[in-house]
């Protein structure tokens, strides 16, 4: 199982701070997560702005996901 | 080089934090900048302004400590640094509160002016901070913007 977390905007949108899937890379992430998540909610993890982090890396898409990872949904930072 | 990262709820008396870190500094220590950013009363969202009442700061806890040492390192790495120090506030902060706190020790001002400029520009777009501002026009994200990515993107092109 991997832990798969929404921060900001996303969590708002999706409903959710954080949902536990059986997945083994990026594509069966977003097949699951289509599954599970509102049409709104997967749109909004879908936009290009949004960057996808691994164990605190961001990761680029085709990344592999293994058990106990930490999977993270993060919108465009507005720090400082 | 002496270094300090802060992620913290409760407010710092800038006041103590400058007199403990420039102790920490080397003698080579030619002088220190330090930034602070403060809660705007006002800001603007598509053209309107917004009466801000709370700002409120998430952050991703694990990940946005890593991501601090990251941009310290570049900084380090970029020019003969001292000290530094970084304090940013998560939770709920009303207009005139204290946000960010940057200082940076170096040899020579340039430098000192330089890394803390560039740690602010990165701390905007690099560190895992989002801000909800709760205001007249009622509660939202705030959007990264265009100028803050640009800023960011300014100093990859200077490095090269």
């Amino acid at each position: 199982m991997a832990k798969v977390k929404f921060f900001a905007s996303l969590k708002d949108l999706v409903g959710l701070e954080e949902i536990e899937l059986d997945v083994a890379d990026h594509h069966s992430l977003m097949s699951e997560l289509e599954r599970h998540l509102s049409v709104e909610g997967y749109e909004a993890i879908c936009v290009a702005s949004v960057k996808i982090a691994v164990n605190h890396e961001i990761v680029e898409p085709g990344f592999v996901i293994r058990q106990n990872d930490e999977i993270a949904f993060l919108p465009p930072i507005t720090g400082g | 080089m002496y270094r300090s990262i802060s992620i913290q709820e409760d407010d710092f008396i800038f006041g103590d934090l400058y007199e403990s870190f420039r102790l920490k500094c080397s003698a080579k220590t030619g002088g220190l900048v330090a930034f602070v950013g403060f809660v705007r009363d006002m800001n603007f969202i598509d053209g309107e302004s917004d009466q801000v009442e709370i700002l409120e700061l998430e952050h991703y806890p694990g990940m946005t400590e890593k991501s601090i040492a990251k941009i310290v390192d570049r900084a380090a790495s970029s020019w003969s640094l001292e000290g530094m120090l970084v304090i940013h506030r998560i939770g709920k902060l009303k207009p005139e509160d204290q946000i960010v706190l940057v200082m940076v020790a170096a040899s020579h001002r340039s430098e000192a002016f330089q890394a803390a400029s560039m740690v602010m520009d990165f701390l905007k777009t690099e560190a895992e901070f989002w801000k909800k501002e709760t205001g007249d026009l009622g509660t939202r994200w705030i959007q990264s913007t265009d100028q803050d990515l640009k800023r960011r993107e300014s100093w990859e092109y200077n490095s090269e």
